[in-house]
């Protein structure tokens, strides 16, 4: 589901779960909007995570038993920080490495490089 | 930086569980989320409501259940995208080969057959049970499964009885009449008891419910029972069977050796009854020869294995073709003259009918006993003065 202004969302919807677990690796604890304005900054604006595309991620790595979460009452409001589990450290290297792989596989299909020269 | 107050905490939270999220921790979520927002991004002297609608508003395309749908989907259904692929591709499908094969069956043109056999398959074994599949990891309701299960059997079932029916395939009314019985006697009165707890949905459950009774009782009204006794329906106007067929024809040849024997037809009309009833016995052999291999067609088991072989496609082309062939196209200028005359007025071979009316009428689409029951038939007429 749309997740950013600058990027075709197709581009990057198999990568926002590694996104944001990322970030969580890097932060350790974070809420929603935490995560998606620390995105917004580092891609300089580039990338903008949106709540239709972010909770749901969210809620399926919770599922998925690779985030744990704990509350904490801001006045009358609930917020969620999410963390990420010992297997879910783990799944964000796994994700990290696959990437990487991906990445580099795919410069030497577009020739990334050659065109660049 | 804004500071909320617990009333407008209070007002979001309402608002936003009355857009449809239900789920508790996706409610938090949201709400810090929107709170955050405005915190950050309302100015004292602005218009808190305005201000608010607006964000919520950024969060979804048509409404903020979206984001609960999305949620649910991905915690419960890995292959959701997947299967929502392949049911679309192959509802696009199906519809384009349907279409197709009705505009080429409609213009009599060839092809139709394979193509309608593509869509209407597709349809029923692709697109109805991917929309079963993503409908029930939707709804959580046991009653909602168990209605969406039978409509998907009963929706394929009679997709591909109609098939059937089309390709003269053995199997079809059995099929159709199963699938309306239990859409009529089983679906309906769920669809029913279900739709009508709920009052939003309580109207339009009376309607389609009444419209899908009529749909059965039409559909229902279509289907010949004696055809499901066994009784050929399509050639029921020769009242023969498979089984008397063979008597037929010893009853055919006993009426032609009497009148010979007694001259009770002027010369003439029996030598032209004669004549045509060479010519059809000619036909009947010529069809099996073509069809079966077997001319010894007064084997009784030879006559059983004929209801399944179909002689004309359904396109119109190869039924001319083949009619023209074996000079059936002849016959209704031959029989016409002495139909009146043999049976007083009586038009007992129908050819009272137009010419294109009366071979649609004995040869058009029927399978090979049919067709040989029928000749049969108009072989026998010729002797009754």
């Amino acid at each position: 589901m749309y997740i950013c202004i600058m990027y075709s969302s197709e581009l990057l919807k198999g990568s926002l779960k590694t996104i944001v677990m990322q970030q969580l690796k890097e932060h350790g604890k974070m809420y929603g909007y935490e995560i998606t304005q620390k995105v917004k900054e580092i891609s300089s604006n580039k990338i903008q995570l949106t709540e239709g595309a972010l909770y749901p991620a969210l809620h399926a790595l919770e599922a998925e038993g690779f985030l744990t979460t704990e509350t904490e009452f801001i006045g009358k409001r609930v917020r969620k920080y999410y963390s990420l589990t010992p297997t879910g450290q783990n799944k964000v290297l796994e994700k990290i490495n696959e990437f990487a792989e991906f990445v580099s596989t795919m410069k030497l299909i577009l020739q990334i490089e050659t065109k660049k020269a | 930086m804004y500071q909320l107050s617990d009333k407008q905490v209070d007002y979001i939270f309402n608002d936003i569980s009355a857009r449809g999220i239900k789920n508790e921790d996706l409610q938090y979520n949201l709400v810090d989320h929107v709170c955050c927002i405005i915190e950050r991004n309302f100015k004292e002297n602005g218009d808190f409501e305005e201000f608010y609608l607006q964000t919520i508003s950024s969060f979804y395309k048509k409404n903020l259940f979206e984001i609960e749908e999305e949620t649910h989907l991905l915690i419960n259904f890995k292959n959701y995208y997947t299967m929502k692929k392949i049911m679309n591709i192959s509802g696009l499908l199906a519809v384009l080969f349907s279409i197709s094969g009705i505009v080429l069956k409609f213009l009599w043109l060839p092809g139709a057959g394979a193509t309608l056999i593509l869509g209407f398959s597709i349809f029923s074994l692709f697109f109805l049970p991917m929309v079963f599949a993503i409908k029930v990891k939707q709804n959580k309701s046991l009653n909602n499964k168990l209605t969406y299960f039978i409509s998907t059997i009963c929706g394929s079932l009679l997709t591909l009885s109609i098939l059937f029916k089309m390709m003269h395939w053995p199997g079809a009314n059995i099929m159709g009449l199963t699938s309306i019985i239990v859409l009529f006697f089983v679906f309906v009165p769920m669809f029913y008891l279900n739709g009508i707890k709920n009052e939003e949905t309580k109207q339009q459950t009376i309607i389609t419910s009444v419209i899908l009774i009529l749909a059965c009782a039409l559909l229902l009204a279509l289907i010949n029972v004696k055809a499901m006794r066994g009784v050929n329906t399509e050639a029921n106007h020769t009242n023969v069977n498979t089984t008397n067929l063979l008597e037929l024809n010893k009853q055919v040849a006993e009426n032609k050796m009497n009148l010979i024997a007694n001259d009770s037809l002027q010369l003439n009309s029996l030598k032209n009854a004669l004549s045509i009833y060479k010519n059809l016995e000619e036909i009947k052999s010529e069809f099996l020869k073509k069809h079966t291999n077997d001319i010894k067609y007064n084997n009784s088991e030879t006559w059983h294995e004929l209801k399944n072989i179909s002689i004309f496609e359904t396109e119109s082309e190869n039924q001319l073709t083949e009619i023209k062939l074996l000079g059936i196209d002849k016959l209704y200028a031959k029989l016409k003259p002495i139909d009146i005359k043999i049976n007083n007025q009586n038009f007992l071979l129908n050819t009272n009918l137009s010419e294109q009316d009366w071979y649609n009428y004995y040869f058009n689409k029927q399978n090979l006993e049919q067709i040989l029951q029928n000749i049969t038939y108009i072989q026998n007429c010729l002797f009754k003065g």
